[in-house]
């Protein structure tokens, strides 16, 4: 035994893995799920590579986080490990230490050097549930006036200063899809989510007017430059 | 606050609610680890409360222990409450939420019981306003028999007077049994009512009213607490207010009856007490016959079984981490400190059982960091064997292991560079608690600068960048020369760092002030005066300014709050209530607490608080807490007190047992354990390992203190190293 942790583990298998994410962990930050995650990964006994430095970090590497409050029903992320691990086994290895809330979907194997996920995904599409009064004729002429208007000023914060960004240029796509349940309509949203440009659910409800209304907001796909 | 609404109306207002919240993993539940029940089939459900934020309720030991004792039985559940921060608190009050559990969202009015954690005084005001979320009454008197049991555990029911009349019952000591015992009781306590309300609706009704209900205490007691002029109970607004007859036994007698026949339960209602004209303490006596005259603490004779599957919270919490207890008690016995009194005897677990412990937490919850605890990790004997056997098992897989409470001396830096192993290192922690040789010498924790010295010597030369140093201010017989010497210390440990890496090395001071507890030799010592405190504080301010030096500070009235709290008598319940109806919670929040509301509720109750912080007691003066016993005797007490005025040091008492009491009362459960197990002497023909005193004789005097008995006493040894192989 001598200080060799400072050296990287070395690089054997890259598995990558869809799962979802429900539950409590709506009301969870991502570097929170992350931790979550490794965790999880930890009472397995999966072989996790981790990086080097001082501070080792797991190699978990996530396509986007999930904004607090929002749930996603196939997110991605990609695990390196020191040893070779079959993607079935990996899973099942894996799903009885989840906790409530994440459970996988799929595992394959990925190249492992290949580019970062977050610098492949382009776009997201998402179910938006509203607890609303509106009705859907009222809701469907908001969403077309929104979507026929050039582009739409939006402000977020970044580093504490208001910056002005163009909200339309950020939505792909947006429908009314009718009622999820009683009480609750859904919208149909694909919005851009490039490194430099990603869009926002609740930017997005905002721009509509319904900023206030209960929402259950769940991303379905996530869609990567092929 | 309404106290009954379904768990599904609770969940509807969370999914309205939590997004509007800071942090809302807080209020989800839903860990790892996490236990839910089946409500409907579990019939015994106790609530563990913890008085602040899930944050640091999470990191407290004593409900994750309970927590886990509790759910392995199967007739009994347990589930979490924490206090709400203000922004979920107003939410709360707003949609008239009553508080709940995390697991089952059940409203705190649907349990059992309710047991909260009082680790420290500060978070007295926050108990009364989860009751009063919780839509319960406040004061055990006002509860009725349809209300759930309510009690405490925790070092802060040392002193159980200042928060006596909210809770039915204390526990004093450790919880691990008792807490079936208290469960048991209050179900046949139950079950005793429900049998007598069947049998009076069914029966020929002649036992109807007043005369039923009287009938409970009793059977259950011989004496009955009636209403006479002076008893607490009947004092109680409940009994004037309501309009029962005065001489209505009150619905929980029965219960509190049955309670305070526990080994380690102290039932407040149960007992009177008189003051003198000038406002000490006369008498504190039992005024029925259930309740002993003095309530002894419960131990367990060996350390329980570890927990292992810790609750892993989604969020960062304050101690992230999971916590084994390697060792229960000290033997140091420095004289400020009230843990090292209240949790003898020392005992300790076995070093395989540590090992063991580690694997099954890393399976059972993957923590990537574990805290091997005791309140001093030096004196374990097996700590050396321990850290190279967690390194050569788990040195390589990110796991970090905390070891706080280590002696200053190099041996602990070898033991930190070992688990450090290819870490960052966060900083190095010296405790000395005072800056002179001499003050060491009255607060019984004898190092010597230059051994202190020589140790920073080691840790900056061995990688680390910061050292923090721990003081306290307002010791008795400390001089202005005493508190000048905390900078002149960290100037030298910072001249050191500089020496070895440069500029990067960095000093924090931390001083905080003496609150003399209770059950301590200083627990007759009154507390700084604010002007000196902030004078001292002033003053090393100035001198603690230069690069690469930080200081904080305790602000004296926070130090206020926390001494009138821990050293108050029962009257300080009205205070303490009233202080929370104008607005005092959170005292332990800088920003939050409110030192008005103290004062004022002080003054509208015509009490002082300075008189319960800053008076000097005489040793003959009957403390309120002094019907507690702690094991440790106010004789040892006294005699370890007039040493520290002598600047005599007592040595560790695995070297010299000194009778300090604890032994001499669970002498039947020392009987029981193997020699080793405890840090007191072995019993029986034979056995002794260590010579005995009848009192705490002085290893060494202190020449300057007291020049005419130094030279009948040995030669200043600093603090015993050592004691491990």
């Amino acid at each position: 035994m001598n200080s060799n942790t400072m050296e990287a583990t070395a690089q054997i298998q890259r598995l990558r893995v869809t799962y979802s994410h429900q539950g409590p962990l709506r009301y969870v930050g991502h570097l929170d799920v992350v931790r979550t995650w490794e965790r999880a990964l930890r009472r397995a006994a999966i072989p996790l590579a981790y990086s080097k430095g001082f501070n080792p970090q797991a190699k978990l590497q996530f396509a986007s986080g999930l904004p607090l409050g929002t749930t996603g029903r196939a997110e991605i992320m990609d695990v390196v490990l020191t040893e070779v691990i079959d993607p079935a086994a990996f899973a099942d290895q894996v799903t009885p230490q989840l906790p409530a809330g994440l459970a996988i979907v799929a595992v394959a194997e990925a190249p492992v050097k290949t580019k970062a996920l977050q610098g492949l995904l382009r776009a997201s599409k998402w179910h938006a549930d509203l607890q609303t009064d509106l009705g859907s004729d009222e809701l469907e002429a908001r969403v077309r006036s929104f979507m026929d208007s050039a582009s739409y000023e939006a402000t977020r914060k970044r580093k504490g200063r208001n910056v002005k960004y163009d909200l339309r240029n950020l939505v792909l796509e947006m429908e009314v899809a009718g009622e999820a349940e009683p009480g609750w309509q859904r919208l149909l949203i694909t919005l851009r989510s490039e490194p430099s440009a990603t869009g926002r659910v609740d930017a997005v409800l905002a721009a509509l007017g319904l900023g206030d209304a209960v929402a259950r907001i769940d991303r379905q796909r996530l869609i990567f430059a092929v | 606050m309404n106290n009954r609404m379904t768990p599904a109306e609770i969940s509807g207002f969370l999914e309205r609610t939590l997004l509007r919240v800071q942090k809302p993993a807080r209020y989800t539940g839903g860990e790892w680890n996490a236990v839910t029940k089946n409500w409907d089939a579990t019939p015994h459900r106790v609530a563990l409360a913890f008085p602040d934020i899930y944050d640091l309720g999470m990191s407290n030991l004593g409900l994750a222990i309970l927590y886990d004792l509790i759910n392995k039985r199967p007739d009994m559940l347990a589930e979490r409450v924490y206090a709400p921060w203000t922004d979920m608190e107003a939410e709360l009050r707003a949609a008239d939420i009553p508080l709940h559990s995390l697991e089952s969202r059940h409203p705190l009015a649907d349990f059992d019981v309710i047991g909260f954690s009082l680790p420290y005084e500060q978070l007295y005001t926050n108990v009364l306003n989860m009751l009063d979320l919780a839509g319960l009454p406040l004061r055990a008197a006002d509860r009725t028999g349809e209300h759930p049991l309510i009690i405490a555990g925790g070092s802060g029911c040392y002193n159980p007077e200042p928060m006596s009349a909210f809770f039915d019952a204390m526990v004093i000591g450790e919880g691990e049994e008792v807490v079936f015992e208290v469960v048991e009781a209050y179900r046949e306590w139950k079950r005793e009512r429900e049998e007598r309300r069947e049998k009076r609706e069914s029966g020929d009704g002649k036992a109807e009213g007043r005369k039923g209900r009287g009938s409970e205490g009793q059977e259950a007691g011989q004496r009955l607490p009636v209403t006479d002029n002076r008893s607490p109970i009947t004092d109680h607004r409940s009994l004037t207010t309501n309009d029962r007859s005065p001489f209505t036994v009150h619905p929980r007698l029965a219960l509190w009856q049955r309670l305070a026949q526990i080994r380690g339960v102290y039932v407040p209602h149960l007992y009177a007490v008189s003051y003198h004209d000038d406002g000490t303490v006369a008498q504190v006596e039992p005024i029925d016959d259930a309740a002993p005259p003095s309530v002894v603490k419960r131990i367990l004779p060996t350390m329980p079984e570890p927990t292992t599957n810790f609750i892993v919270p989604f969020v960062d919490t304050v101690h992230n981490r999971a916590a084994i207890e390697i060792q229960r008690g000290c033997t140091r016995g420095c004289r400020f400190c009230q843990a090292g009194m209240i949790f003898r005897p020392v005992r300790e677990r076995p070093v395989q059982e540590v090992l063991d412990a580690v694997d099954k937490i890393i399976a059972s919850t993957g923590f990537e960091e574990i805290g091997l605890l005791s309140l001093s990790s030096s004196d374990y004997s097996g700590v050396a064997e321990l850290v190279e056997a967690i390194m050569t098992r788990h040195g390589d897989k990110k796991l970090s292991v905390g070891l706080p409470s280590l002696r200053i001396e190099s041996f602990s830096v070898d033991l930190m560079e070992q688990l450090a192993r290819g870490r960052r290192r966060s900083g190095f922690t010296f405790a000395p608690e005072a800056a002179t040789d001499r003050l060491r010498d009255v607060i019984n924790k004898p190092i010597s600068t230059e051994d202190l010295l020589q140790t920073a010597e080691e840790v900056y030369s061995r990688g680390w960048t910061t050292i923090k140093v721990y003081f306290m201010i307002g010791h008795p017989t400390q001089t202005m020369e005493d508190v000048d010497a905390i900078a002149d210390l960290a100037q030298q440990v910072l001249a050191i760092g500089r020496r070895h890496i440069g500029g990067k090395a960095k000093v924090r001071v931390g001083v905080s002030t003496l609150v003399p507890k209770p059950h301590t030799p200083f627990q007759w010592v009154p507390v700084e005066d604010e002007t000196t405190l902030n004078a001292q504080i002033r003053h090393l301010q100035g001198r603690l300014r230069s690069r690469g030096l930080e200081f904080s500070w305790n602000d004296p009235q926070d130090t206020l709050i926390e001494a009138f709290l821990s050293r108050g008598d029962r009257r300080l319940s009205d205070v303490v209530e009233r202080a929370w109806q104008l607005g005092a919670k959170f005292d332990a929040w800088q920003d939050i607490r409110s030192y008005d509301a103290w004062m004022t509720a002080f003054a509208e109750h015509g009490l002082d608080p300075e008189w319960y912080a800053r008076r000097e007691r005489t040793i003959d003066e009957v403390l309120p807490w002094e019907h507690i016993n702690a094991g440790v005797s106010k004789e040892f007490l006294t005699l370890d007190y007039m040493n520290s005025l002598k600047g005599a040091v007592v040595d560790d008492c695995r070297e010299h047992c000194f009778s300090c009491g604890i032994l001499g009362l669970f002498k039947h459960d020392r009987r029981n354990v193997p020699d080793n197990a405890w840090g007191c002497p072995a019993l029986g023909r034979g056995k002794q390992r260590q010579p005995v005193d009848i009192t705490p004789v002085p290893l060494y005097v202190n020449p300057e203190m007291t020049p005419e008995l130094a030279p009948h006493y040995g030669p200043r040894v600093p603090q015993r190293a050592g004691l491990h192989g």
